[in-house]
């Protein structure tokens, strides 16, 4: 096809346009990621000028490295908790915001704070909320339970920044199920109403499937930011303790920056895009959005 | 099957927006009742009532005798056929058609058996394990009719089923509807804005306006006894005529409109609703379909001779629309309905007739008809 003078115009104008955030794009992301695939299988530390060759050394190294394990390990364990409920909730959330409630507006702000709030900051409030006299405990302590220090304690921490992590996106996926919620056409509900729908029926027969594609997109963005989990731990616990919250993203992070292998650390975060590339793809390929 | 009675039923919006103001109808079983009006007139509303979707604010409904106001949807045994069709877009047809009798904890042989009687009768056989999507206006369509089918309910709703459906699949589908009608000998109700769908498909049609009900009757009666000046000019097409005069006393009454003045004779007994108008104005009605022109028509007992000049005509097959004004009133416009092989051309002078036994005549105030 030739294009007229005035099309060619159009068209340089266009790629000047896409062109510079192309440039972006390409310097801050695309050329990262290929060269942190590139150093992976070098020896490859900031401090010693001398860069070698080692093939897949690195990779064969992560796999007999304990704390590599556990970091997947607590990756998992991270996701698989947070990903189902923190969707769940913000269904339900968004469900019960759809409805004619008064102070509804206050409600949805009051949910969506936490997704706008620095993550750092909120990281630091429930520090304290989940220290020995914090705000947890006290709480817990009306009702006579005596608590612990939440993320001092190996087998509470993890949790402890899963329930955080839930509680700051939920707020965050509610607007995505909102906006889906406000697209199911109303008439659906009186024809089930009329075909003898109850409310809850009408929630899992009727909501549910209509908001399968939100669902999809909220899965799969919260599998990945699930799998890269980083500032919490960075804020909260530093990994510890005893290794019990070194997720894969804060072990990347130590290998590269606190101990300077960066293609040990590159090799640790191709094996994370690996994961999370696995987890998308099985996603889409039985969990397909399957827009009506 | 049932019947279904409204008494004083009444909706009102918020504080004081009244939607439907003291409805009285009375629907028998097996009866097609149609409720048609303008936009806006309450008609959806009137219906969304009886099936449970709106609150009532006033008045009794019955279904079957029994009082049914504060009874939920799902008890009140109706089935409701939706303007956008309301299928549910991730069920097949056969799940969508068999959702409300799942719920019902009907068997599946049961179901099975309904879904497959409707799907016949709907022609929609081949098409049960489609999404609806991938159905077209008029399958979907027939989808939402067999959904209700199903569940064999005591009264159908239609809220205005058709209107999303091209001209020709409509008039296809009234006569499909009406056919079940006559199978099923359910009681149904039916909401529409289209007179003809009402005149063609109704028992009964309950003419609705602003909330009001204007007229419940036949749709022949609605056509030649209209209760007021709305339903005159809201059911036929072209609509009635309207022409503001007076009635005035000589040797027998006359209307007398401008250059326009014709007797009403005596035989036709008008004279006594007549007479206290004398000297009054009066809104007087005539449909495009009873005047007509003196040098073709001589069985009928016409009025005197009027002169009309054609304006413009519109032919749309064996009959057109001609538009005229009487002769010395150019600034009023009427319609008058001839057979098409006349030809009339604009600007045409033609002398017609009024058929004396259509004369209708309206107060001009309260609106209501006189005669």
């Amino acid at each position: 096809m030739k294009l007229s003078a005035k099309q060619k115009e159009q068209a340089r104008t266009a790629y000047l346009f896409i062109g510079f955030p192309l440039l972006l794009f390409s310097v801050f992301t695309f050329v990262p990621i290929l060269f942190a695939f590139f150093i992976s299988f070098y020896d490859w530390n900031l401090l010693i000028p001398d860069k070698p060759f080692v093939g897949l050394a690195n990779y064969v190294e992560l796999f007999q490295d304990k704390v590599f394990l556990v970091a997947i390990k607590n990756t998992l364990v991270y996701t698989i908790g947070v990903v189902p409920i923190q969707t769940l909730l913000a269904l339900v959330l968004a469900f019960i915001m759809n409805q004619k409630l008064k102070g509804r507006a206050f409600f949805r702000l009051a949910f969506y704070i936490p997704a706008v709030t620095s993550s750092v900051v909120t990281s630091i409030i429930f520090v304290w909320i989940y220290s020995k006299p914090g705000l947890l405990n006290y709480l817990l302590s009306l009702i006579g339970v005596e608590g612990t220090d939440y993320l001092t304690n190996p087998s509470t921490a993890l949790f402890a920044i899963m329930a955080l992590n839930i509680w700051t996106t939920s707020g965050y996926f509610m607007i995505s199920f909102l906006a889906g919620l406000q697209s199911i056409p109303q008439s659906l509900y009186e024809a089930a109403k009329i075909d003898g729908a109850n409310q809850w029926q009408q929630f899992w027969k009727i909501t549910v499937p209509m908001v399968r594609p939100v669902t999809y997109f909220v899965v799969v963005l919260s599998l990945i930011g699930c799998f890269q989990v980083f500032d919490q731990i960075y804020v909260m616990s530093a990994g510890g303790p005893v290794n019990s919250t070194t997720t894969m993203s804060y072990f990347t992070y130590n290998n590269a920056f606190k101990f300077f292998r960066l293609g040990y650390g590159a090799a640790s975060a191709v094996i994370l895009a690996l994961i999370i590339f696995g987890a998308t793809w099985l996603q889409k390929k039985y969990f397909p959005a399957d827009a009506y | 099957m049932a019947n279904v009675e409204l008494k004083k039923l009444k909706k009102v919006y918020g504080k004081d927006v009244l939607a439907i103001k003291e409805a009285d109808v009375f629907i028998e079983d097996k009866e097609f009742v149609v409720l048609v009006g303008p936009s806006g007139c309450g008609k959806s509303t009137l219906l969304r009532m009886i099936a449970g979707l709106e609150e009532i604010s006033g008045g009794d409904l019955y279904i079957d005798d029994a009082r049914v106001n504060d009874v939920s949807p799902k008890d009140r045994d109706i089935a409701m056929v939706f303007q956008n069709y309301a299928l549910y877009p991730h069920m097949t047809v056969f799940e969508n058609m068999a959702f409300g009798l799942k719920l019902r904890k009907y068997p599946k042989a049961e179901i099975t058996q309904r879904v497959e009687e409707a799907a016949k009768v709907l022609g929609l056989t081949p098409y049960l394990d489609r999404r609806p999507k991938e159905m077209s206006g008029g399958q979907r369509q027939r989808v939402a009719i067999g959904r209700a089918l199903v569940r064999q309910p005591k009264v159908f709703l239609f809220d205005e089923p058709l209107s999303n459906l091209d001209a020709k699949l409509r008039v296809q589908m009234r006569i499909e509807i009406k056919r079940l009608h006559k199978q099923l000998q359910a009681t149904m109700i039916y909401v529409t804005h289209d007179q003809i769908e009402a005149m063609t498909m109704g028992d009964k049609i309950v003419v609705l306006k602003d909330g009001i009900v204007q007229q419940v009757d036949s749709p022949m009666n609605l056509f030649n006894n209209p209760a007021n000046k709305f339903v005159a000019g809201f059911i036929g097409s072209p609509s009635m005529n309207f022409l503001q005069g007076e009635i005035e006393k000589t040797e027998e009454l006359e209307f007398v409109s401008g250059t326009v003045r014709f007797g009403i004779p005596n035989e036709l007994n008008l004279h006594d609703k007549l007479s206290p108008y004398i000297g009054q104005p009066v809104t007087f009605g005539f449909r495009p379909e009873y005047l007509y022109d003196k040098a073709k028509e001589k069985s009928k007992q016409l009025s005197v001779d009027m002169d009309i000049i054609i304006d413009v005509t519109e032919p749309v097959g064996s009959e057109a629309y001609n538009y005229f004004h009487f002769k010395g009133q150019e600034d009023l416009t009427f319609c008058f309905r001839s057979d098409s092989a006349y030809d009339y051309q604009s600007n045409e002078t033609i002398t017609v007739g009024l058929d004396v036994a259509r004369l209708r005549f309206f107060d001009v105030e309260t609106e209501n008809r006189i005669a």
